[in-house]
C-alpha cells in the first residue's frame, strides 16, 4: 500500500460547507470516546477529521461513518479544544453530497445562496410556464382541478425522472466505490478475510435490507436514545420530530405514488372528483401531513431558538430543506381544505394547486443535490455497514499482525 | 567530668505513629532500668510545647545533663530539642536524636521487633550521649562578597538582584560579551517579550550598579574555600584591541581569518576580530584568541597584523592576567547548550536546508520582511517540517549515545513551546506556508502556553505523532519540486505511512550541559546523571548545593528564560541570606588530628573528599617544627573517611570518637530481656 501523501487544500474546501473550528482539533479522541456510533466498524469523528486534515479525499469520501452520524452534539460539547467535531461532521457530509454529484449542482447550491435562490425560480419558473402552456390564462370556473390534460404533466415528469434517476445511479455508485475501496483496504490491512458463497451473502443483503428498513428507517433507532428523549420530553426530542418528517415525508410520498398508481390501473380516476376523505390513500396522506407539519414547525423553532449544540449553526441549506418541506405541506392542507369545501373561490385553489406542485417538483429535482439527498445516502450507508457487521471474517493469527505500541 | 552523668530519655508516640508498632511504655520501662538513667518518660507528641516544657523541667529540675529524644527524623525536630537543652542552660550539644518512626515503626510489621529494635537503638543513644562533651559551634567570618559565574540572563539577575541588595558581585563571563543566550533570541514565548529589550535593560541595570564589576573574557581556574569564605583565582584574556581603528569595518574585510560564526548557530562567517550583531556588553571588537589556537592560524593573524600596519590597533598574541578575589558564596550560572545533532540525524549536514531551531530563529531574524515568500538560499520554500525531541527523551536501544557515550534522557522543557511560537510566528510572516510538527508529545505546560499551540492547530499547523521506535525519516530529493520528503509512521492516522513535502527540516534541539569539567572539579559540585549541576533538594533546598556554590538558570537542567530567571532570583535572595551574617556557625562535629600520634603519612589528604585536611608544618614545642597533618575546620564536614585512613589512629571524630562507637555497639547487641 501506498503512502499517504498529504493534501491541505481538502480541510479549506470542507471549510466552505462549514466546520469553521474544525482546525483546532488536535486529536484526542475524546469525540470518538464520548460518540454512542463508536464500534469496532466505525470510528467517529477523529478518524474522519484527520483525513480532512492530512486531504486525504478518497477515504474521506469513502467513510460511511459521514452518514451514520445524527449530530447529537456530544461531540461538540466535550470537544476541550471547541473545535466542534459534530458539525465538521455535517459540513463534510454536505461536501461529500457536492463531491459525488456529478453535475456540480449541489457544489453550487451549497456554496451560492444567490445561485440556490436562482433555481428556485427558475424551476418555479418552468411549472407555472408549464401550465401555461397546457391551460393558456383560462382560469375560470370550469377549469376545475382535476382536469388538466395529465398527459403533458406525465410526460414531462417522466422525463424529470429519468434525469433524476441517471444522477441518483451515478451518486450511490462513487459513493459505493469509494467505501468499498477503502474498507478492502482496510480488511487487507488487517488480514482480515471474508469467505462467502454468493447465495447465502444475497440471503444476508436482504435481511439486512429489511432491518434497516423498519428498525432504522421507519423506527429511527439509531436516533433514539432513552436519556435524550427523556431528558427534552419524548415529544419535542430530536428523535420524534425527526421521526415525524420521516414518517410525514414518506407517508405524503406513499400516499402521492398510491395516487398515481391506482390512477395508472384504472382504479381510481382522478377527474371523478373529491375522493372521500376516509379514502385510504387520502386517510394516509392527510395523518402523514399532519405529521410532517408538527416535525417541521418544531425543528423550525428549535433552530431559531438555537436549542443546542447541534442546532446552533443553521445553514442556508438546512433552512432550505425546511422550507421546501414546510411549504409542501401547508399548500397541500390548504388545497384539501379547499377540495372539502365546495364554496371555495376556484381560481384561489387553482392557484394553490400551482404552488403545491411547485414545491413538490422543487422537492423532487433538488432531492439529489440538497440535504434532502442524505435521506437516501444514510439508508444505503446503514445497509452497507450492516452488510459489513455481519459479513463473516477470519481474522488472522496474533502472530501475523504487526502491533504498534501506542 | 566531675559532675554525674544524669540521662533523660524521651520517647514519642508521635499519635499513632510510632504507638501503633512500637510499645512505647515498654521501651520507657526498660530503658528507666539502664545505668545513668535517670527519667524516661513517653509522651503523645514530644515536639508539642507540653512536650517541650517536661524535658525543659526535668532539666531544670533533676538536674537532667543529657537529654535523649525518641521520635521521628532528627531532619525535622532535631532543632527544636536542641533548642530546648538551650533554653534550660544545658548545652545543645548534650543532645542525641534517635528516629524510631522512619527507621522503625513506618518500616515494620510486627510489633515485638519493632519496640526491640527501637530499645536496641535508644541504647546505642544512651551509650553514646554518655561520654558525649559540651561543645561549641565553629565559628567562622563571612566574607561578604559574591562571585556569579557567566553572563547570561540568570547571571545577570542574580547579580543584579544582589546589587540592589549592595552586596558586592564580581560577574566573571568567558566569552568577550555578556549578554548569553537569551541576547540571540528574537520574540520570546508565549507573549512575544523582545529578547533583546530583556537583555539591554538588564545588562544596563547590571553595569549601571556600582557594586558590581563585570569581568568578561575571564575564568575562574582556582578556588578553595566553603560556605562564607572562599578564594578565587581568575585568568582574564586581554581582549587584544589596544585602539580601535577608525574604519574598522574596511580593515576588517581585508582580514583572512573567517571562521562559521557560533553568535548566529554556524550560519554565517565572521572574521577573527568581530562584535556580535545582537545586544551585548561591552559593545567593543575583541579578538577572538580561541579560534588562534592553532599556531598555522595565529601566524597568519600576526602576518596580517603586520601587513596592514595594525600593530599599533591589535594585540599580536593575547595577554592573561590573573587576580585572586575572595568571596563568601559563588553562584554558578553557567547555563547550557544547544544540542548538537549528529552527522545524518534527520539529514542534518546533508543538506543546508536542514538546520536547527536556534538557526531558524537568525534566519527569521535576517529575512526582508516585506517579502510575501519565504525565500532561502536563494529558493523560495513553501513547506517547513520541524521535528520535535532532537536530543531530548532519549531512549536506550532506539536512539544513538553522544560523543560521551550518554543519552539524553530528559525533556527539554523548552523546545515545544518555542517550537510552536516559531511556527506561529512563520504563519504570521507567510500565510500559505505549510508547516508541518512531528512530536512524540506535546508538552505546553506553561501559563498561556497551551493558547500558542490551539493557536497552531487554529492556523492549519499539521501536527503528526511518532513512537520513538518509528522516527521520521528524512530522504533528500534532487532535483524535485521540494527538497525533502519526510516519511512517519502517523500515530494520529492510525499508524499509516505518511509523505510529507518540505523544503525546509527544523530540528527543535534539546539543551545539554556546558562543558565546565574544571569548574566542577574546582568546587566539587554534584552533578546529576544528565550532566547538569545538581540541588542539594528539589524541593526544600531547589538553589543550593551543600557547600557555599549556589546554582541559577540552565545549568540545573533545561528550564525557559522565565524560569531561569525565578531560579536566578531564587539564588541571590539564598545568597544574600548567607552574605549579610557576619558570621556562620558551623557544626562542630569535625576530624581532629592528635599530633603526638600523627605521622605526617598523607593518608587522610588522599582520601578526604572536601579537601579539608593539609600535611603542613606544625609547631608541636616551642621551637620544634614538624610536619603534621591539619584540618581546615571550615572546610571538614566531619565526613570521617580520614579516622579509617589513619595508620596510627591520630584523627578522630569530635562527638563520634571511637570509644564512643564501641560503647554503643556494645549496647546495641545486648540482649533485650523481659
Amino acid at each position: 500500500m501506498s503512502n499517504i501523501t498529504v493534501d491541505l487544500n481538502l480541510i479549506k474546501e470542507i471549510k466552505k460547507y462549514g466546520a469553521f473550528d474544525v482546525s483546532a482539533c488536535f486529536n484526542c479522541g475524546t469525540c470518538t470516546a464520548i460518540c454512542p456510533l463508536t464500534d469496532e466498524e466505525g470510528n467517529f469523528p477523529r478518524r474522519i477529521i484527520r483525513y480532512a486534515q492530512l486531504g486525504q479525499k478518497e477515504k474521506l469520501e469513502g467513510s460511511k461513518e459521514l452518514w451514520l452520524c445524527y449530530y447529537c452534539g456530544e461531540c461538540s460539547d466535550t470537544c476541550p479544544r471547541e473545535a466542534d467535531p459534530g458539525e465538521f461532521m455535517m459540513s463534510a457530509r454536505r461536501y461529500a453530497i457536492a463531491s459525488y454529484d456529478p453535475t456540480g449542482i449541489s457544489k453550487l447550491l451549497y456554496k451560492s445562496k444567490l445561485f440556490s435562490g436562482f433555481m428556485v425560480a427558475l424551476v418555479a419558473f418552468l411549472v407555472g410556464l408549464a401550465f401555461y402552456i397546457v391551460r393558456g390564462n383560462e382560469v375560470h370556473a370550469d377549469s376545475l382541478l382535476f382536469e388538466i390534460d395529465p398527459a403533458y404533466i406525465h410526460w414531462g415528469g417522466y422525463a424529470l425522472m429519468a434525469f433524476l434517476a441517471i444522477v441518483v445511479v451515478a451518486e450511490l455508485w462513487k459513493m459505493t466505490t469509494r467505501i468499498y475501496k477503502k474498507e478492502k483496504e482496510k480488511l487487507e490491512k488487517e488480514g482480515v478475510e471474508i469467505d462467502e458463497k454468493i447465495f447465502p451473502k444475497l440471503v444476508r443483503w436482504v435481511k439486512n435490507a429489511f432491518n434497516i428498513v423498519f428498525v432504522e428507517f421507519i423506527a429511527q433507532k439509531r436516533y433514539f436514545r432513552r436519556e435524550k428523549v427523556e431528558e427534552e420530553k419524548w415529544i419535542f426530542s430530536k428523535w420524534f420530530i425527526h421521526l415525524n418528517i420521516v414518517l410525514g415525508f414518506s407517508g405524503l410520498f406513499v400516499a402521492t405514488a398510491l395516487d398515481f398508481f391506482l390512477d395508472i390501473i384504472n382504479v381510481k380516476k382522478t377527474p371523478i372528483g373529491a375522493v372521500p376523505l376516509f379514502y385510504p390513500t387520502r386517510l394516509l396522506g392527510t395523518i402523514a401531513g399532519l405529521m410532517l407539519l408538527y416535525g417541521i414547525i418544531l425543528a423550525f423553532f428549535f433552530r431559531l431558538k438555537k436549542q443546542d449544540s447541534s442546532r446552533e449553526h443553521s445553514r442556508f441549506s438546512d433552512w432550505f430543506l425546511l422550507s421546501l418541506l414546510f411549504g409542501l405541506a401547508v399548500s397541500g392542507f390548504i388545497l384539501e381544505i379547499l377540495v372539502y369545501f365546495p364554496l371555495a373561490n376556484e381560481q384561489f385553489a387553482f392557484w394553490t394547486f400551482i404552488v403545491h406542485v411547485v414545491f413538490a417538483v422543487e422537492m423532487i429535482i433538488f432531492a439529489p443535490f440538497s440535504k434532502l439527498a442524505h435521506l437516501m445516502y444514510r439508508t444505503y450507508a446503514l445497509w452497507i455497514y450492516k452488510n459489513l457487521q455481519t459479513a463473516p471474517k477470519k481474522y488472522p493469527e496474533i502472530a501475523d499482525l504487526i502491533i504498534y505500541e501506542d | 567530668m566531675s559532675e554525674k552523668v544524669k540521662i533523660g530519655v524521651y520517647v514519642c508516640h508521635c499519635g499513632f505513629n510510632i504507638a501503633e508498632m512500637v510499645d512505647v511504655k515498654k521501651v520507657a520501662e526498660v530503658l528507666g532500668k539502664e545505668e545513668d538513667v535517670e527519667v524516661a518518660k513517653d509522651f503523645i507528641f514530644m515536639c508539642s510545647d507540653a512536650g517541650q516544657k517536661m524535658i525543659e523541667n526535668d532539666i531544670k529540675e533533676k538536674g537532667i545533663n543529657r537529654v535523649i529524644v525518641a521520635s521521628c527524623s532528627p531532619l525535622l525536630h532535631e532543632k527544636t530539642f536542641q533548642g530546648v537543652l538551650e533554653r534550660a542552660g544545658l548545652n545543645k550539644f548534650l543532645f542525641e536524636h534517635i528516629n524510631i518512626r522512619e527507621q522503625v515503626s513506618w518500616v515494620s510489621k510486627n510489633k515485638e521487633s519493632a519496640t526491640e529494635k527501637a530499645i536496641r537503638l535508644i541504647r546505642g543513644g544512651i551509650a553514646k550521649i554518655r561520654k558525649q562533651q559540651a561543645l561549641e559551634p565553629i565559628l567562622k567570618k563571612v566574607t561578604k562578597s559574591v562571585a556569579v559565574i557567566g553572563g547570561g540572563v540568570a547571571g545577570l539577575i542574580s547579580a543584579k538582584n544582589l546589587g540592589e541588595m549592595g552586596v558586592d558581585v564580581t560577574l566573571i563571563e568567558k566569552s568577550p560579551f555578556i549578554g548569553g543566550m537569551v541576547a540571540r533570541w528574537d520574540k520570546l514565548f508565549p507573549n512575544d517579550e523582545n529578547a533583546q529589550d530583556i537583555v539591554r535593560k538588564l545588562i544596563e541595570e547590571v553595569k549601571d550598579n556600582k557594586h558590581i564589576r563585570i569581568l568578561t573574557n575571564s575564568q575562574i581556574v582556582g578556588g578553595k574555600g566553603s560556605l562564607g569564605g572562599y578564594s578565587v583565582t581568575i585568568e582574564t584574556i586581554s581582549r587584544g584591541i589596544k585602539r580601535l581603528p577608525e574604519n574598522i569595518e574596511n580593515i576588517l574585510s581585508s582580514c583572512p581569518i573567517e571562521i562559521d560564526s557560533p553568535e548566529s548557530f554556524g550560519l554565517e562567517k565572521r572574521k577573527i576580530v568581530y562584535k556580535p550583531e545582537y545586544i551585548c556588553y561591552p559593545e567593543e571588537y575583541a579578538i577572538d584568541w580561541d579560534n588562534l589556537s592553532d599556531a598555522k592560524e595565529l601566524e597568519k593573524y600576526k602576518k596580517w597584523v603586520k601587513e596592514s600596519n595594525l600593530e599599533e590597533k591589535f594585540e599580536l598574541e593575547k595577554t592573561v592576567t590573573k587576580e585572586e578575589i575572595n568571596v563568601g558564596a559563588i553562584i554558578f550560572a553557567t547555563g547550557f547548550e544547544p544540542y548538537e545533532p549528529y552527522e545524518g540525524e534527520y539529514g542534518w549536514k546533508k543538506h543546508p536546508n536542514v538546520v536547527t531551531l536556534p538557526q531558524l530563529i537568525e534566519i527569521l531574524k535576517r529575512v526582508d520582511k516585506n517579502q510575501t515568500h519565504f525565500v532561502y538560499n536563494g529558493k523560495e520554500i513553501k513547506s517547513v517540517a520541524f521535528i520535535h525531541c532532537v536530543g531530548s527523551r532519549q531512549i536506550e536501544g532506539e536512539d544513538i549515545p553522544g560523543p560521551d557515550g550518554k543519552l539524553n534522557t530528559y525533556c527539554s522543557r523548552y523546545c515545544c513551546n518555542a517550537t510552536i511560537h516559531t511556527a506561529n510566528e512563520l504563519k504570521k510572516l507567510y500565510p500559505n506556508l505549510h508547516v508541518y510538527e512531528f512530536y512524540r508529545d506535546i508538552r505546553t505546560y506553561g501559563l498561556d502556553d497551551e493558547d500558542m499551540y490551539t493557536k497552531a492547530s487554529k492556523n492549519d499547523v499539521i501536527f503528526l505523532r511518532f513512537n520513538n521506535e518509528y522516527k521520521p525519516e528524512v530522504q533528500i530529493l534532487e532535483n524535485e519540486k521540494y527538497n525533502f520528503v519526510i516519511s512517519v509512521k502517523d500515530q494520529l492516522s492510525y499508524y499509516e505511512e505518511v509523505d510529507i513535502p518540505a523544503d525546509m527540516v527544523v530540528l527543535s534541539v534539546g539543551m545539554v550541559p556546558p562543558q565546565i569539567d574544571d569548574l566542577v572539579s574546582i568546587f566539587t559540585v554534584s552533578r546529576g546523571n544528565d550532566g547538569f549541576l545538581l540541588e542539594a533538594h528539589p524541593k526544600l533546598k531547589p538553589v543550593e548545593t551543600s557547600s557555599g556554590i549556589f546554582l541559577a538558570g540552565t545549568a540545573q537542567g533545561p528550564m525557559n528564560a522565565s524560569e531561569a530567571a525565578a531560579g536566578a532570583t531564587a539564588a541571590a535572595v539564598k545568597v544574600a541570606a548567607v552574605v549579610s551574617k557576619d558570621e556562620l556557625a558551623l557544626s562542630p562535629f569535625i576530624a581532629r588530628v592528635d599530633i603526638t600520634k600523627c605521622d605526617a603519612t598523607g593518608k587522610c589528604v588522599e582520601v578526604c573528599e572536601y579537601n579539608a585536611i593539609e600535611v603542613t608544618e606544625v609547631e608541636v614545642e616551642k621551637g620544634k617544627v614538624e610536619r603534621k597533618a591539619q584540618v581546615n575546620p571550615t572546610l571538614c564536614v566531619g565526613g570521617g573517611t580520614c579516622v579509617s585512613a589513619c595508620p596510627n589512629q591520630a584523627i578522630r571524630i569530635v562527638g563520634w570518637t571511637n570509644e564512643q562507637i564501641e560503647d554503643m555497639i556494645t549496647a546495641m547487641i545486648k540482649e533485650v530481656k523481659e
